[in-house]
């Protein structure tokens, strides 16, 4: 017969095993209400799991396969990209901000059209890809593109935007910052190009991630 | 003496404690197979580790120390570079791939996902950064566009400019990253192109990984 939950004080070995094939946990509580639960999920390939509430399987906050793997399927990361084309939006020096309406996944649901809210005070790695469309059309003379938190407001520069576009009108920048915000802090992205013509367009595809937003809780 | 492994109904405090110097752990099992250990490594500078198996020190997923830095030595993790050039790329359309052609250098590969074909095969669902850098050589004044896609199963993340009058002495680096949702078993590439000239752009390679694909499951 298999061992069941024991205490070995000989050996400092606290087991848990109920004895048969099922779960295998220890379960946090304060006061009768169910907080956390962590141990092992028979039913998920003996994956160790810590679980908010009574269930390994549901809300599950970090898991661990037998390989190693870990994953954390509540942490924050987000990614949202542009489906079709919105035009004539710069090039006179307006600011145009992303709208990025499209989401690829939302871990958390912390983004919310054009702005993402950091959950938590934490450090995070934000990102905007750009496709730029109508530039030789504009002829804008500079430009930038612009990571807007709480706090600060990256930005990288277009010295000579006439120059970048392919064979055709069009080329494409990405950004990206490793930034520490704090819970409730926000981030927005936008684009400015000055100098010429309400004409620049950024280009969005239901195909392909030309246009978009990617960020993520790192620590 | 010290306190030894005990539950204090009173406080809600269930303690654990060799009472000597040695390893403080929970075994968690499922009908007598030891699936995984939580606890402190003593031998180990008093880490606290979750470790699949039955020992705290083998097959060790998760690993915090007493200052409170977290790290996961079987986490999806990988870096791998273009040892050496590959002349005659692309220039002309030709879609290049990082490794396709020259076998890539491992720098490391946690959990070994990723081949020197530079493909990499995600182990688990979840969400991936992945970073992509490409050095062209060989270019001209010609070659109106540059390009360095990074090729997942659901998704091409792309860069794209003219690089005719930005580059110098021929040479140009671009990069892309991004966040990514993979399925288990989707793969990620890295690939380049370059147009406008006949195919006599080069990617240049060597110890100082200018032409690399890394990457990192995040959550």
């Amino acid at each position: 017969m298999a061992q069941v939950n024991s205490i070995n004080n000989k050996t400092s070995q606290l087991t848990v095993d109920p004895g048969a094939t099922a779960n295998s946990f220890i379960q946090y509580n304060v006061n009768a209400s169910n907080k956390f639960i962590m141990g092992i999920d028979n039913s998920a390939s003996n994956a160790f799991k810590i679980s908010a509430g009574s269930a390994l399987g549901t809300t599950d906050t970090f898991i661990t396969t037998t390989a190693g793997i870990i994953t954390r399927p509540l942490q924050c990361a987000f990614a949202y990209r542009n489906s079709s084309i919105a035009s004539n939006v710069t090039g006179d020096g307006t600011a145009y901000t992303l709208a990025a309406t499209t989401k690829i996944f939302d871990q958390g649901s912390n983004f919310s059209s054009p702005t993402f809210t950091a959950p938590v005070t934490g450090y995070y790695y934000l990102s905007v890809k750009m496709y730029i469309r109508n530039e030789p059309t504009a002829a804008s003379t500079s430009g930038t593109i612009a990571i807007i938190t709480t706090a600060r407001t990256y930005t990288f520069f277009l010295d000579n935007p006439s120059v970048l576009p392919n064979s055709g009108t069009d080329f494409v920048e990405s950004v990206y910052v490793f930034t520490n915000m704090t819970a409730a802090d926000t981030m927005t992205t936008t684009l400015t190009m000055s100098g010429g013509t309400k004409t620049i367009s950024m280009f969005g595809s239901a195909a392909q991630f030309y246009t978009g937003i990617t960020g993520s809780l790192i620590c | 003496m010290a306190q030894i492994n005990s539950i204090n109904n009173a406080t809600s405090k269930l303690t654990i404690d060799p009472g000597a110097s040695g390893n403080s752990f929970v075994q968690f099992n499922v009908n007598a197979s030891s699936k995984f250990i939580v606890g402190i490594d003593d031998s180990a500078s008093d880490v606290f580790k979750i470790s699949q198996g039955s020992a705290l020190g083998t097959n060790d997923t998760f690993i915090m120390n007493t200052s409170g830095v977290p790290r996961m030595p079987l986490q999806a993790a990988f870096l791998g570079y273009l040892p050496s050039t590959d002349t005659n790329a692309t220039g002309d359309t030709t879609q290049y791939t990082l490794g396709g052609t020259t076998a890539l250098t491992k720098v490391f590969d946690q959990g070994t996902n990723f081949t020197t074909a530079g493909v990499f095969t995600a182990p688990v669902t979840g969400r991936y950064h992945l970073s992509g850098m490409i050095y062209l050589g060989a270019l001209t004044s010609s070659n109106n566009l540059a390009t360095i896609d990074i090729v997942t199963t659901a998704t091409i993340y792309d860069i794209n400019f003219n690089c005719s009058s930005v580059i110098s002495s021929g040479k140009l680096s671009i990069g892309i990253n991004t966040m990514a949702s993979m399925t288990a078993g989707d793969t990620a590439f890295v690939r380049t192109r370059a147009e406008g000239t006949s195919k006599v752009v080069s990617v240049l390679g060597g110890a100082n990984a200018n032409s690399s694909f890394s990457g990192y499951l995040v959550c």
